[in-house]
């Protein structure tokens, strides 16, 4: 009888641990709004039970929100009893340790430095909402348009490429970043390709004359900074007229959807 | 007497006058791109190519508004200093700096500034610099009339720290970038790119200098105290309110299209006072061409020093600033010569 | 003869707080007036009044007949000045200093002293003794020597009235009477009208030709020397024993405090 027992047990908690690595964690709390975007991409919104104030498609869902950018309520997470919590590397390391202490499984997705770096995190993501395989056949799908537009670019002329992410300061893309690999992409050089920091001196850019200008910063300033470049008009991209602004929503964003966006927009922007 | 001590301002303001000349072609000889000093007077003439276009939209302004800020700063902290017969006062003791960087956060996270763009930051910045200086003024009204000196540091300096803990304040509830970008400002920036900005503060720099000057007499006669002066006959209220809003109007304008720019407006005004002495008719010019200079340098360094990344200005006058300041403390100090 | 200074019934102070009372006196010019009287008397607050520190009321104060109250601040520069008990000294020379004493009468646009100002600064300097001093810095003279100085500045004001608030009281006695007989050449040589607040009641029977003993805002006394130091007008108004004597050269009643030691050992004389 007791032998039965125990056996009985054992299999039921066999049973719940196998449902769980199948079925992944059920009570999200993501705590940056790309790992957010990626749980939507991902079709899993309803495992989600808490969103910082800037994840805007949860927070439309009406999603309890538990942090802003810097701050993180513990008690509010605590009380939605999750049981998994993600992060990215903005996230103080002592709210994750308070987080631990309660004996929630956090998972810390640090900035991805690439392409690659970006869908290895998704799938991982994937493995910890049970959409493994969805997750793959995304990254498969969006990798394989992505070598299409490569491999057209593969062809032209290499070219210089100045992308701009900040105005006041101006900030420039940096190697070894993710948004670097836009530029890799279509096979163009990053004129700041020798830089440890990002915050570059007008000069700097119309020395390197870079022949495209990407341009990400949000509102009015995008369209500011353009005709402050237009009035050189002795620069490359300014002769060419391949000054281009894309929002910063989906360029800035580490997440294999929006990296496809933006490849897809550059590319439309370069083809025409 | 007279003619050594003229004599000796003459040399002084010729000296100075070469100075501000080497300090410009230097920033203009200075950056990422190869410009040598032939090949400025190349381009005046040819007006042509992407480094004619460097030099006249990107090297110039910014030294035209080095010049300006850093004349403006430091006539400011020489008016200041000699109303509140204070060595320790700056344009930014009056709070004006708390204030409009204030409003340049507030422009920012509120998102104004992406709405309405680059122009948002300096008329709010401006906006926040008025609203202080008219807080500090009304605060400071004797009942007898004329404007307490006291009240007016005691109020500027709260203001400062009201100031800048709501900018923490609006700092911690709001996104990296907005952060990043606040910081940005308030730090210091020469790169204007808006030319109508710069006329302005230029124009500005220039109308403060000429208007502190109708009342020279008056501020010489203040080095005596507020007593002796009206002893001697002089208004003493209506010169320390005029003085005061010089001094406002011109840092106020400083502040909105550079930043906030430190210890240009105490260090300078020091170094005049040690060099020519304390006679408002030479230190007023003294202290504008001398504060323009300091800038300029400190602009060539800000470029430099990390290139091809940029500095903020703000670091550069404070690490400067601070250094010449106590070098020039402990030299006082064995010479048992007094601040004033 | 016209009273060159005339207080009429002067009720002028701080507002809200204390003031005089119906002070009246006159002086012609020329003469070496002296203000005496316990601390609060008033004395200073008469001579703020005179500065223009004070406001005064109309026809409190006259200058050869003409209204104070309606003289700019400006006009009353030049023709009354200012030396006060201590000076800040800033970082100017002595001629800097001195010459400041010009700006009254500086025009509208003047940047330069006129050759004029210089050589006034030189005449008062020279007056004064302080015109070897004239390259030193202010922070390195003796306070008798800035005293001097201070004197120097005031009279290229060129006064018609000058007033002196306790001008020696912190100084030894060879600068006492080094610019007590300086003030008394001015009023004889330059005619200069001279009104001084002084504690010591001896030296100011010694110099003044005319005394004002002032108590709680009110003139106690007015008159010469002889008319007001007397043992019984000083016992009211200072509330302390003293008698007074004659100086046997200058004939002016000098005044010696009386201490416990001397009353106690006279009370057991009597006995």
């Amino acid at each position: 009888m007791k032998k039965l027992y125990t056996s009985v047990i054992l299999f039921v908690l066999i049973c719940i641990v196998f449902n769980i690595q199948a079925n992944g964690y059920k009570r999200i709390v993501s705590l940056a709004p790309s790992l957010t975007k990626s749980i939507y991409s991902l079709n899993s919104q309803a495992k989600m039970v808490g969103c910082t104030s800037y994840c805007k498609e949860a927070t439309t869902d009406k999603k309890v929100v538990v942090a802003s950018m810097v701050t993180v309520n513990i008690e509010k997470i605590i009380g939605l009893n999750p049981d998994l919590v993600i992060a990215a590397s903005i996230t103080n390391p002592e709210y994750i340790q308070q987080l631990e202490k309660f004996g929630i499984r956090v998972v810390v997705f640090h900035t991805p430095k690439s392409y690659t770096e970006i869908c290895n995190q998704f799938i991982e993501l994937g493995q910890l909402i049970g959409k493994k395989e969805a997750a793959i056949k995304i990254i498969n799908d969006i990798s394989s348009k992505l070598d299409v537009m490569k491999k057209e670019f593969a062809q032209s002329k290499r070219r210089k490429v100045f992308f701009q992410i900040g105005a006041e300061p101006l900030f420039t893309v940096l190697p070894k970043t993710f948004m670097n690999d836009y530029i890799e992409n279509i096979n163009g050089i990053n004129i700041a390709s020798g830089l440890t920091k990002g915050t570059v001196s007008r000069e700097f850019v119309i020395t390197g004359n870079p022949d495209i200008i990407f341009i990400t910063t949000m509102g009015i300033i995008g369209n500011e900074e353009k005709r402050t470049w237009e009035s050189y008009k002795d620069l490359s991209a300014v002769k060419d007229n391949r000054i281009f602004i894309i929002e910063s929503d989906i360029a800035c964003t580490p997440t294999p959807v929006t990296f496809l966006k933006t490849m897809e927009v550059i590319y439309n922007s370069l083809k025409n | 007497m007279k003619n050594s001590r003229y004599l000796k301002w003459c040399f002084f303001l010729l000296v100075v006058f070469i100075l501000l000349l080497g300090a410009v072609v230097l920033s203009l000889s200075v950056g990422d791109m190869k410009i040598s000093f032939s090949d400025i007077i190349r381009l005046l003439k040819t007006k042509e190519g992407i480094e004619y276009a460097v030099l006249v939209n990107l090297r110039l302004p910014r030294t035209i508004l080095a010049f300006a800020v850093g004349g403006a700063l430091s006539l400011s902290g020489t008016l200041l200093q000699g109303v509140y017969r204070n060595p320790l006062v700056e344009p930014y003791t009056m709070g004006i700096s708390g204030g409009a960087a204030f409003g340049v956060a507030i422009c920012i996270v509120t998102g104004l500034y992406l709405k309405a763009g680059a122009i948002a930051l300096p008329v709010v910045g401006f906006a926040g610099a008025l609203l202080t200086v008219f807080f500090v003024y009304f605060l400071s009204i004797k009942r007898q009339g004329g404007l307490s000196i006291h009240r007016m540091l005691l109020t500027g300096v709260m203001i400062s720290f009201i100031a800048s803990s709501a900018m923490m304040f609006l700092m911690s509830i709001t996104s990296a970038e907005d952060v990043h970008g606040i910081i940005f400002w308030i730090m210091g920036s020469l790169s204007e790119p808006n030319a109508g900005l710069i006329k302005i503060a230029v124009v500005v720099a220039f109308a403060g200098l000429i208007s502190s000057y109708f009342f020279v007499i008056q501020l010489n006669a203040l080095r005596l105290g507020e007593t002796k002066a009206q002893h001697l006959g002089i208004n003493t209220s209506v010169t320390i309110r005029v003085i005061f809003v010089i001094a406002s109007l011109i840092t106020g304008i400083s502040v909105s299209v550079a930043g906030v720019i430190g210890f240009v407006g105490l260090v300078v005004p020091h170094l005049i006072r040690y060099i020519v002495g304390s006679d408002f008719r030479i230190s007023l010019i003294g202290s504008f061409l001398v504060g323009s200079i300091f800038l300029i340098f400190c602009d060539v360094l800000a470029r430099t020093l990390i290139a091809p990344n940029e500095l903020p200005i703000g670091v550069i006058t404070g690490i400067a600033g601070g250094v010449m300041f106590i070098i020039a403390l402990s030299s006082n100090f064995s010479n048992a010569k007094s601040l004033r | 003869m016209k009273d060159y200074l005339k207080v009429n019934n002067a009720c002028y102070g701080y507002r809200g707080a204390f003031h005089l009372s119906d002070v009246s006196f006159g002086i012609s010019c020329g003469i070496f007036c002296g203000i005496v009287g316990p601390n609060g008397s008033g004395k200073t607050t008469l001579l703020k009044g005179l500065t223009g520190e004070l406001e005064i009321g109309k026809s409190q104060v006259f200058l050869n007949e003409v209204d104070l109250s309606l003289v700019s601040s400006k006009e009353r520069a030049k023709t009354i000045a200012i030396v006060t008990q201590f000076m800040e000294p800033i970082e100017v020379t002595v001629e800097e200093y001195v010459i400041m004493g010009r700006i009254p009468y500086r025009q509208r646009f003047q940047f330069f002293e006129t050759d004029y100002d210089f050589r006034l600064a030189e005449k008062y300097m020279k007056m004064t003794g302080v015109y070897d001093l004239r390259h030193k810095m202010l922070s390195n003279l003796s306070g008798g020597e800035q005293q001097l100085v201070n004197i120097a500045k005031a009279l290229v004001q060129e006064p018609t009235l000058l007033l002196l608030d306790e001008p020696t009281s912190h100084l030894d006695i060879s600068h006492q009477v080094q610019i007590l007989n300086l003030i008394h050449n001015l009023t004889n040589e330059l005619g200069i009208t001279v009104l001084m607040i002084i504690h010591d009641l001896n030296l100011a029977s010694e110099y003044c030709d005319y005394l004002v003993l002032m108590k709680n805002g009110k003139v106690f006394h007015k008159g010469t020397p002889e008319e007001v130091l007397n043992y019984e007008n000083i016992e009211k108004v200072y509330d302390t024993v003293v008698i007074t004597r004659e100086n046997p050269l200058s004939k002016r009643p000098v005044v010696f405090l009386v201490s416990n030691k001397v009353l106690t050992n006279a009370s057991k004389n009597l006995n």
